[in-house]
């Protein structure tokens, strides 16, 4: 990837939707190339966060983008590309992460955290200090869906609505959904409010 | 709400997303048939795909499994020809390769046990190899050099392995699989044919021998079953074998043949460490190897007559966390027994490279791929200048099928890479080996 993208892969150039030019509108290839290149750096990050595993992650999002390339014919509205690739690689993240919890099994005992994926794991360079293994700890105790909106809100930085659109909630559910996430986390990392 | 929670929360998540770099995102690859993917039929005759039929089968294995053993390897032989990892050919992928002069005009393959062989200018199916027994799963290939001869090992409906040698015509047209004198092993348990395990196979260079390898199977007694590589004479069945000391994680992955009795072998050893350039016993830690046997040895032991190539770790041993494999994963010998071409995984497993090395040393001469893991190359073939390996090979996903990797060829005296028109197609709910090839 040529362009340049922010801490959270974004990619700088691609404005404030992101998504697909008027020339490349026409082609479905095109135009969810594009996309990609726009964002897959950001959603594969995110899925990484949120499945832990990284080859996972990247399958996710590619399969997201081909389901979008399939579907094409049937998206009224290109702006609402993004939207739905967001909201499969959240399906696809919550497949994983079911599938995942069945192979770690229940949290506990002296090999818990051997048993986590990569990303999760203490072993991971990323989670080096004691205080952010404590915060994956915690994120991982937090209900699927007040996990999903704090990451869509404080890692991708989406708006409400923008959260309640991937998640297909309403703006308002998403709201107190991540009010009450980070209430909850909060509370596991012991922190006074 | 504090401030505090949302920065820890935005640092940590910043920290484990900042480990994806923007240059290891891999090429968008989108499917051009579309929603006709699922219920294409692949050129070896079996369904790819059909999601709607994984839970039917599942079901289906569940009733079955309780009315016997041989029964269930048959609906597991099902399930894997259904939601495995395939390779076929596509319209996007069809059109022919040039292939210059000396390298190999014929694959052979096997998917699910069953064999086939393919024009490798095409990916086109010539012919499907007849199992020599009822029940036959390949479980290895080995290949001669020229298109004339490969060996099938593998297991009959009763876990006997057995070996079989087959020659193909000029127009790669496959003979009568011919019973070679071999091991009388039978692998516990007899579920685990059908592919389920890997029996590696290689040919010498004249043909006159066989080599293969049997590691711990599938809920086999480590203890009582070491790794072995044995050697078999053609002409009158006359064997040695070389062992190597009981250990659970221990797995011999690939073998290939070079001239001058050199067999090389690529493996994960359990409780071994290097001493002094030696594999030698060491209880916990576990290696990954490139080593060569040298088979006019008079030895037994598989680490005294070989040659330490190149290692890595599995640090699983050491850390007691999950594993994570530095080091040769596969690779095999240049006929002239100078050279090792092998995927090298670095940076605790997480980047590959596809190098060609000195077999004497280990040093690296040339750099042929290198890029994350998640399209890594893994060599399995050589004939001659022409390396058969795959090529982004990822991660097999959860939902659907999809292309996940090409088979290529790689010339090593140039570099010059050349993707070939098999498809490896990835999907579901089965791990294991996505099939099993050789020229």
């Amino acid at each position: 990837m040529e362009r340049d993208h922010d801490s959270r892969g974004c990619a700088v150039a691609c404005g404030p939707v992101g998504l697909i030019d008027s020339e490349s509108g026409a082609d479905p290839a095109a135009a969810v190339s594009a996309l990609y290149a726009a964002h897959a750096l950001g959603l594969t990050r995110l899925a990484l966060i949120m499945t832990g595993d990284r080859h996972a992650a990247e399958d996710i999002v590619q399969e997201a983008f081909c389901g979008l390339h399939r579907r094409w014919d049937k998206l009224r509205d290109p702006a609402k590309a993004l939207p739905y690739v967001r909201s499969a690689v959240l399906n696809g993240c919550r497949t994983e992460y079911r599938r995942s919890k069945v192979a770690i099994g229940p949290p506990g005992g002296d090999d818990y955290e051997a048993r986590l994926p990569p990303a999760w794991s203490a072993e991971s360079a990323a989670l080096a200090s004691e205080e952010r293994r404590e915060v994956v700890r915690a994120l991982l105790k937090l209900p699927s869906r007040q996990r999903e909106a704090l990451l869509l809100r404080y890692f991708l930085d989406l708006s409400e609505a923008d959260t309640a659109s991937a998640m297909h909630i309403s703006r308002g559910t998403a709201k107190s959904t991540v009010a009450r996430g980070l209430t909850a986390l909060r509370i596991l990392l012991g922190e006074s409010s | 709400m504090s401030g505090r929670t949302e920065d820890r929360l935005r640092a940590t998540t910043a920290a484990i997303g900042e480990t994806i770099r923007p240059e290891d995102i891999p090429a968008l690859r989108l499917d051009q048939r579309g929603r006709q993917f699922a219920s294409t039929q692949s050129p070896y005759g079996r369904w790819r795909g059909g999601r709607w039929l994984i839970p039917l089968v599942a079901a289906a294995s569940v009733a079955t499994l309780v009315t016997g053993v041989a029964v269930a390897g048959q609906v597991l032989h099902l399930m894997r020809s259904l939601s495995r990892p395939q390779t076929g050919t596509s319209a996007a992928a069809s059109r022919p390769v040039q292939l210059s002069a000396g390298t190999p005009k014929f694959i052979v393959t096997s998917l699910g046990g069953a064999g086939s062989v393919n024009a490798t200018a095409t990916g086109r199916l010539i012919a499907r190899i007849e199992p020599p027994v009822d029940g036959f799963a390949i479980e290895g290939i080995g290949a001669a050099p020229g298109d004339h001869m490969f060996v099938l090992t593998g297991q009959g409906p009763h876990g006997l392995v057995e070996l079989f040698r087959v020659h193909l015509g000029a127009n790669g047209k496959p003979g009568r699989a011919v019973r070679l004198p071999g091991p009388s092993v039978r692998l516990p348990p007899s579920i685990s044919s059908n592919g389920l395990i890997s029996i590696p196979a290689a040919v010498s260079p004249n043909g006159d021998y066989v080599a293969y390898a049997i590691s711990r199977q599938p809920l086999g007694d480590a203890a009582s079953q070491p790794a072995t590589i044995t050697v078999v004479r053609v002409a009158d069945g006359a064997s040695r074998t070389w062992r190597l000391w009981p250990a659970g994680r221990t797995q011999i992955s690939e073998l290939s043949w070079a001239k001058g009795g050199q067999l090389s072998w690529i493996a994960v050893i359990g409780d071994a460490t290097v001493a002094n350039g030696s594999v030698v016993r060491h209880r916990g830690d576990a290696l990954s190897v490139a080593m060569v046997l040298g088979t006019a040895l008079p030895g037994r032991s598989l680490t005294v007559d070989s040659r330490l190539v190149s290692y890595g770790w599995l640090s699983e041993a050491a850390t007691g966390k999950s594993a994570v494999l530095d080091g040769p994963l596969a690779g095999v010998i240049t006929r002239d027994g100078d050279t090792v071409a092998a995927q090298i995984l670095t940076e605790h497993g997480t980047r590959s490279k596809l190098v060609a090395m000195s077999s004497a040393n280990g040093q690296i001469t040339r750099v042929l791929l290198d890029g994350p893991r998640s399209s890594r190359a893994d060599p399995v073939g050589i004939d001659g200048d022409s390396l058969l390996f795959t090529l982004s090979p990822r991660h097999e996903h959860p939902n659907s099928n999809y292309v996940c990797g090409h088979l290529a060829l790689a010339k090593l005296s140039t570099a010059k890479i050349v993707q070939l028109p098999f498809e490896i197609y990835c999907s579901t709910v089965w791990p294991g080996e996505p099939f099993i090839y050789a020229w």
